[in-house]
């Protein structure tokens, strides 16, 4: 059996989304986390490598529930608990979407979660919705402008907080940015590229992560039955 | 920046019906094809675009088993349309999506087929859902043969008579398809591909339709073929005219109904475009004589129709019955009262007043059907791009206002009425096949599927005016940080609460809940009749009853093969 699988965009989605719902039930919008990491996957950034990497942390009931705090106005820390940004990155990007609503311009400092990456699978949808907005997370600054699909990806010239900074436009950015990304590590156009061939010709995925994907979304279904073949109209 | 999803047509003088109207599930129930259905769509364009459909292959054996590939020649592009026929076990036959044998596997793919694909399809077609195709393949279908038809069919034809009529209007079908998948399942192009690189089948469920209509002209020269085999000294082809009137039959059953539930924006799109061409008639369409004259046809041949509709379930009979019964009626007061009815508005009010819902909406798509030069250039308005996204700056009190005026319907159920919460939607292992289970007798409930819409909204009301309280009007996006339980229905209220007619309104876990008015409600757009109930959970229907032939591609096509009705 061939170590790859390859997946349409939309059965890749389906099954992240029962992934994420057999996960946490109808407590998150596991919808939209499923979005986040086909974006990344489609385009180049190993969404569900990521996400693999991060079922033990998602598998966790334990963990605190996330909180922010305002240092000012259009400062605020989140506190991420120790979950994963695969389920939380979407909720700080709405409050940096608000925040800079409010206030021109938002910085979030993001503690306490266990990867970065996932930040960088929110820009497309925050400048969907009118914003520009940069992602510092550890080795990338990624930077996309109102009305782009994709951003670009810089090298981190030494940034060391885990930021999402957010402004109603690419000029409000620039003021609040404090240190520019280096040199370009992934321009927008391979991303696009990458995005048009895994909608083209589908997405190349590991059996192993199919596999351990399928094992996770299968535990929503229910035993079947003769009174559950009644439940189709039998 | 965006806040908001657009109204997608601009009609500003029309008078719309009412969400609160439209959007009841007891009325989407009852809706009937009409003009811009996508079967009725698919054969104008066929015919406009006169498509060439041609077999490339056709290996089949005396009995009508083997090979088949049609090639699609359109102004686009070319395609292949690849059939496996073979001979089936009847007791392996069955209509439920949990089957796993059939008398024909399909699929409709990019391009020519050349042998190495072939065999590459022949390895994986057949298995249907336990195969694996490539993004090359735009759908993959299944089809078993209505036993005692087709048999009765070959019979007729091999001893050189035509099939009687009144036993081919039982049925109706040759074949019955029991599943119709696109949209990238099982490996296959995606939707978005398919929009973007086959312009010709980038209209809602073009593609699927086009695989029926396929199926049905197969079905239609198998039977040609076999008793042909069979006695070729004594068999006739099948006339032509009978040939129009044999349709497709196809069993759906409760997984189109999650489908309708997770696309409100396309639905409420679709259920827009409808609405768009009824206000287009009511409102600026006055009945002249040449239009009274067609409205007395189409109700003389919906009377005729709804007559030779054949099912056993009592309940349609009924329903068919009266709504026969009252369109008559309908036909006589206006008839009698022709000089009152300046307008359309005067009949429709008559009717809503004094008859069902089922007539108020026969009447509808008669009326559509009255002027098609009116609505046809909606055809192009059915798709729309599907974005749910948050609008995080929102304050409380705007999502609260938008709640209590868009989502009324919902905070009016009562939900701690037992059987408000009596059913649960879940998958079943077999094949993922969703199901409905009694929430107090049956397992499962713990894994139910995000289906009650009415119950999230209530949920997040409750909680958002005790957050307003503590917090005040704070903004969307802290209270979906704080309550990520919420962030979906959230999304959902602020984007469909923007469109002209929202979500559909019902409480899909009541006991009493009938989800095969959500199944009649999608078949309606894609044009399917002939609704044969088997339970309230599947239908038996039929599908391009009456549609032209491929052999009538490049003659004379009238587009008026609504309300099928038997050959004289």
């Amino acid at each position: 059996m061939s170590v790859h699988i390859n997946l349409s965009q939309n059965e890749l989605l389906a099954l992240l989304t029962r992934s994420f719902e057999a996960l946490y039930g109808h407590e998150r919008d596991y919808y939209d986390m499923a979005r986040t990491v086909l974006w990344l996957e489609c385009c180049g950034h190993k969404g569900v490598g990521q996400m693999i990497n991060a079922i033990p942390v998602l598998e966790t009931n334990t963990l605190a529930v996330p909180n922010f705090s305002h240092s000012s106005p259009n400062h605020i820390i989140v506190d991420g608990g120790g979950h994963s940004l695969i389920s939380i990155a979407k909720a700080i990007s709405d409050l940096a979407m608000a925040c800079a609503a409010d206030n021109e311009c938002s910085h979030l400092g993001v503690l306490n979660v266990p990867d970065s990456k996932p930040l960088i699978g929110v820009l497309s949808s925050m400048a969907f919705q009118g914003f520009a907005a940069v992602a510092i997370c550890n080795s990338n600054f990624a930077m996309i402008t109102p009305g782009m699909e994709y951003p670009t990806i810089y090298v981190n010239n030494g940034i060391n907080t885990l930021s999402l900074i957010c402004a109603q436009t690419e000029e409000g950015l620039n003021e609040h940015i404090t240190g520019k990304g280096g040199n370009v590590l992934v321009n927008a156009q391979v991303q696009q590229e990458a995005y048009t061939a895994s909608r083209d010709r589908g997405v190349n995925l590991k059996r192993s992560y199919y596999d351990t994907l399928n094992l996770i979304a299968n535990r929503l279904l229910v035993k079947a039955t003769w009174a559950s073949r009644r439940g189709a109209g039998e | 920046m965006i806040t908001s999803a657009e109204h997608l047509i601009d009609d500003s003088d029309l008078t719309f019906r009412p969400a609160s109207m439209v959007m009841d599930l007891n009325r989407l129930g009852t809706f009937y094809p009409y003009p811009l259905s996508f079967m009725r769509n698919l054969i104008r364009r066929i015919m406009r675009e006169r498509w060439d459909i041609t077999p490339a292959i056709f290996d089949l054996n005396d009995y009508g088993y083997g090979d088949v590939v049609y090639e699609i020649t359109t102004p686009n592009g070319t395609f292949s349309y690849v059939i496996f026929s073979k001979f089936l076990d009847p007791e392996k036959r069955s209509d439920r999506v949990i089957a796993e044998d059939w008398d024909m596997t399909v699929t409709l793919c990019a391009d020519r087929v050349d042998q190495v694909r072939l065999d590459f399809l022949r390895k994986n077609v057949p298995l249907q859902e336990m195969g694996r195709v490539d993004s090359g393949c735009i759908v993959l279908s299944r089809a078993n043969k209505s036993v005692r038809n087709y048999q009765y069919v070959v019979d007729s034809l091999a001893r050189g008579e035509q099939p009687d009529l009144d036993i081919m209007a039982k049925v109706g079908y040759l074949y019955r398809t029991t599943a119709v998948y696109g949209s990238g399942k099982f490996g296959m192009a995606d939707w978005e591909k398919v929009k973007v690189k086959y312009p010709d089948f980038a209209s809602p469920f073009a593609a699927e339709m086009f695989s029926c209509y396929l199926i049905r002209h197969f079905s239609l020269a198998q039977v040609d073929w076999v008793a042909r085999h069979r006695s070729p000294d004594t068999t006739v082809p099948m006339a032509d005219k009978i040939k129009r009137y044999v349709g497709i039959g196809n069993a759906t059953g409760l997984g189109m109904a999650p489908y309708l539930i997770n696309h409100p924006l396309l639905i409420a799109n679709w259920i827009e475009v409808r609405e768009t061409a009824l206000a287009r008639i009511l409102t600026r369409m006055e009945p002249d004589t040449e239009k009274a004259g067609h409205f007395e046809c189409y109700v003389l041949k919906a009377m005729q129709h709804l007559d030779e509709i054949a099912t056993e379930n009592s309940e349609q009979n009924e329903i068919n019955a009266r709504a026969r019964s009252e369109i008559e009626q309908c036909l006589s007061w206006y008839k009698a009262n022709r000089k009152k009815v300046t307008h359309w508005p005067v009949l429709t009010d008559y009717v809503a007043e004094n008859f069902s819902v089922e007539t108020q909406e026969l009447l509808n798509a008669i009326l559509c059907e009255l002027y098609p030069e009116q609505i046809l250039d909606l055809e192009t308005r059915l798709n729309v791009t599907e974005k749910y996204e948050m609008v995080p700056h929102m304050k409380l009190s705007e999502l609260r206002r938008r709640i209590e005026t868009h989502y009324d319907w919902a905070l009016d159920c009562d939900f701690d009425n037992k059987s408000s919460l009596g059913i649960f939607w879940y998958r079943s292992e077999e094949k993922q096949e969703p199901r409905l289970g009694q929430r107090y007798e049956e397992p499962g409930a713990e894994k139910e599927m995000m289906m009650c819409i009415a119950r999230y909204v209530c949920q997040c009301y409750t909680d958002l005016k005790n957050y307003t309280a503590e917090n005040g009007d704070k903004s969307a996006a802290h209270f979906a940080f704080c309550h990520p339980e919420h962030r979906y229905i959230i999304r959902r209220i602020q984007t469909m609460s923007a469109t002209r007619y929202g979500d559909i309104r019902a409480n899909l876990l009541d006991s009493e809940v009938l989800p095969i008015h959500l199944l009649r409600c999608k078949l309606s757009f894609f044009g399917v009749g002939k609704f044969d109930p088997r339970s309230k959970m599947w239908v038996r229907n039929t599908m391009f009853q009456g549609a032209p032939l491929i052999s009538d591609i490049g003659r004379t096509f009238n587009d008026d093969w609504c309300f099928p009705i038997r050959p004289s």
